[in-house]
């Protein structure tokens, strides 16, 4: 019989449970690791240091969860402070590892392939704060107020981060709304 | 410019083109946490096991250097104990722990 997340999170909470931490790992890896590397523009073996940084950062931190949020939402708020603490670390901020992109790339051929590398370069334009709030709200469907409680923001500066990003990203895409209207 | 795209193609766009849903296998990857969390969990027993042995080493230390020049540790809790009052004994107590508890915390940081 599978055991529940509720199960799984009391057992870790209560006996340091290795086995059913893992479990945990096992359900949320896929999220936590996607998640970073969304915002480290696609650096695989980066993100998946950080997703194991966080996810040990998690199994120490468990007893400190309360369940007011969901364990993703928990863990993707771990996932956001790791990524900023090894940014700041490095000294720079994570807009500036982002290369600059021409603009002839997101005003490419309306194809499939192109059109996903461009959308990734159209979104390596934005800043980290709107990647992670556009991310959250509209590729992961989350609330607002998750997103707010995730990045440890206000609510009005995610729905900043939000309106921003989304209009940075309409300018570079009006092109493709137009070919894909009348093209 | 940008008022020409409307929120909703933006955000079906967001979710056609992106590959936000589909799932990492796991590859190894939650093994790999696991044992790294196994490793840290070992480091910090050996370093609990260092701070015991430490103490241990110097109690046993002090304790033989005393008992050989013929001084006896009851003698020494009964003297303490004639000497100062728990007014004194009680806050140096705590002081001690405190400090001793500093010490490990210390010594345990990661």
């Amino acid at each position: 019989m599978a055991i529940s997340e509720e199960d799984l999170i009391a057992r870790v909470q209560s006996k340091q449970c290795q086995h059913a931490f893992g479990e945990l790992v096992k359900m949320y890896q896929s999220d936590v690791r996607q998640l970073l590397r969304k915002l480290t523009g696609g650096d695989m073996a980066t993100a998946d240091d950080l997703a194991q940084d966080t996810f040990i950062k998690a199994f120490k931190g468990v007893k400190n969860f309360r369940k007011e949020a969901g364990f993703k939402t928990w863990l993707f708020r771990i996932a956001w402070n790791v990524y900023r603490d090894y940014y700041r670390s490095k000294k720079r901020r994570p807009e500036d590892y982002v290369e600059e992109v021409p603009e002839s790339a997101v005003e490419s051929d309306f194809n499939a392939p192109m059109k996903s590398k461009a959308l990734e370069a159209a979104l390596d334009t934005l800043s980290s704060d709107q990647r992670m709030a556009i991310y959250l709200c509209l590729q992961q469907e989350m609330t607002q107020q998750e997103a707010s409680t995730i990045m440890g923001l206000p609510l009005g500066t995610v729905k900043s981060h939000v309106n921003r990003g989304k209009a940075k990203l309409a300018s570079l895409l009006a092109g493709w709304q137009r070919e894909g209207e009348y093209g | 410019m940008a008022k020409d795209i409307d929120d909703r193609w933006l955000e079906s766009l967001l979710n056609d083109s992106d590959d936000s849903n589909h799932y990492i296998p796991d590859d190894g990857f939650s093994a790999g946490v696991m044992h790294a969390i196994a490793q840290e969990q070992m480091a910090r027993y050996q370093k609990w096991r260092k701070v015991i042995l430490v103490l241990s080493a110097l109690l046993t230390a002090v304790a033989v250097f005393y008992g050989s020049s013929g001084f006896s540790v009851g003698d020494f809790i009964q003297q303490t104990f004639a000497r100062f009052d728990f007014i004194v004994l009680i806050p140096a107590a705590a002081l001690l722990a405190v400090a001793m508890s500093a010490g490990c915390t210390l010594l345990l940081r990661d």
